[in-house]
């Protein structure tokens, strides 16, 4: 049990460390993704169409290989990508790309891709009616956008986001293979170094179980603070 | 034109692909005026009045707002719709005509209060305190005073086209389009949205409504216009029109409603 621990000999400081860093990963691709997933659900909706086609193309491409070749697309596609610009540039020598953001760059690209079906759906589920009313008393379209269509659209996407959220703080764990010290990969290494992989790695589930549990309740305020003044 | 036109529609066509809804209609709505438009499902009524905000584009024909000329680009036939020209001065020109909906359209995130005073505090950029104490007052001349603080999803649909005509009013409109503003409420909630509707029509304020409601139409307007498969089918006063209809689809139409 001290292997535990916080002291020399215990794991349990490498453990939480390894949880923020997967929280970081997290919290910072759902910022990203977010974003993103939005210009996504945009240009599908755009009366553009190839806007529409570059957007379908994306999301059927994320959509359908593994999560897992993302994450190794991102860091040797930029690595490939950094090469190339460095050599253009007559750099020499090795650019490193930082794992960090490679790691990001995934898990964002595969958050935004499953989020804009999802943003898509609640732009559209905002009655029309409620768009023309403000168009009618003089609002800009801007206007319109973040204090009419955004906060229903928020309330309407909640659910769908939430899910998408605890999808993507499990696949932190992908960053793994990356060599990112995240919360699996140092239940790993300290299991093998401690030749006890079982406890580590129940440990290491604990912690998701906790960090899930968080995500839930925060999900759940979120909803009832969006849900004000709607019928049940 | 005369020079106290609010409203003056020259000529308004309106096809969506080959249907034609509106074959040239033009009208004038001076001050004080309380037009009822009259007429049968699919006459064109409610795509009228929501040509005259440009919430649908016209094809042909012009709309005028105090002289001004609503903007739009010309008719092109080969280049399909046409545009809005100026998004900032249609915003501007909306602010004066008022439009109340058949569905209410309140803005179901906020409270009664928050919807009355949005567009004064965002489009006329009033001050809160200036815009709470006015929505306040006009909330209570629609008899709503107690449900300042409600969503519209706790108010009945009459409570909800009575806020709505209440965020109407908070940007004072020269002129109020009505689009069937009773006919998705209950029958026992007609009553008091009519009444509302009855005091502002007293009151001096200008209207257009587009409406079943036969008796409001007689006792309430200046001037009733009955379209008829888009086009001004006959056009006059209360007792005219409900007294002594000229043409065959008028009288037919009113022996069915009335």
């Amino acid at each position: 049990m001290e292997l535990l621990g916080f002291g020399a000999e215990g794991w349990g400081d490498d453990l939480l460390r390894g949880a923020a860093l997967t929280v970081q990963l997290a919290v910072v691709s759902l910022a990203i993704g977010l974003t993103f997933g939005m210009v996504l659900a945009l240009a599908k909706l755009s009366r553009f169409a190839p806007l529409r086609w570059l957007a379908q193309g994306y999301t059927l491409f994320i959509r359908g290989v593994p999560e897992f070749l993302i994450l190794l697309l991102a860091f040797f596609g930029t690595e490939k990508a950094v090469a190339a610009g460095a050599a253009l540039l007559g750099l020499e020598g090795g650019i490193e790309v930082p794992k960090f953001a490679a790691a990001v760059g995934g898990l964002s690209a595969i958050f935004a891709a499953y989020g804009c079906e999802v943003i898509r759906g609640a732009w559209l589920a905002v009655p029309n009616g409620q768009i023309e009313a403000g168009h009618s008393v003089g609002l800009s379209r801007w206007q319109i956008f973040y204090r009419i269509r955004l906060p229903q659209l928020w309330r309407i996407a909640l659910p769908g986001l939430g899910n998408l959220w605890l999808v993507m703080l499990k696949d932190t764990s992908l960053a793994a293979v990356l060599a990112i010290d995240e919360l699996l990969r140092v239940a790993k290494v300290a299991g093998e170094v401690t030749r006890q992989p079982l406890m580590f790695l129940l440990a290491a589930g604990a912690l998701y179980l906790v960090l899930t549990a968080i995500s839930d309740k925060l999900r759940a305020s979120f909803e009832a603070r969006a849900n004000r003044g709607m019928a049940r | 034109m005369s020079a106290d036109a609010i409203i003056d529609v020259r000529d308004l066509h309106k096809s969506y692909g080959n249907l034609e809804v509106l074959k040239g209609i033009s009208l004038t709505a001076r001050t004080h005026d309380v037009i009822s438009l009259i007429g049968a499902s699919g006459s064109g009524k409610s795509t009228f009045l929501r040509c005259l905000n440009l919430l649908e584009i016209p094809t042909r024909g012009e709309v005028f707002v105090h002289g001004k000329r609503m903007p739009l680009s010309d008719p092109d036939p080969s280049r399909g719709e046409r545009r809005v020209t100026s998004e900032r001065e249609l915003r501007e020109i909306r602010t004066h005509l008022g439009m109340v909906f058949q569905q209410f359209n309140l803005w179901s995130h906020m409270t009664v209060l928050q919807n009355v005073i949005e567009a004064p505090i965002r489009v006329r950029g009033m001050a809160r305190a200036e815009a709470i104490e006015r929505a306040k007052d006009l909330l209570d001349r629609v008899g709503l005073s107690a449900k300042v603080d409600n969503y519209p999803s706790q108010l009945s649909g009459g409570q909800q086209q009575r806020v709505a005509i209440a965020r109407t009013l908070a940007l004072d409109p020269e002129i109020i389009l009505f689009d069937e503003p009773t006919s998705a409420l209950d029958p026992e909630m007609v009553g008091e949205v009519l009444a509302v509707m009855r005091d502002l029509a007293s009151e001096g304020r200008t209207m257009m409504v587009v409406t079943h409601e036969m008796g409001f139409a007689r006792e309430v307007s200046t001037e009733v216009v009955f379209l008829e498969k888009g086009k001004v089918g006959e056009r006059g006063a209360p007792e005219q029109i409900f007294g002594d209809p000229q043409t065959a689809a008028c009288k037919q139409f009113l022996n069915k409603v009335l």
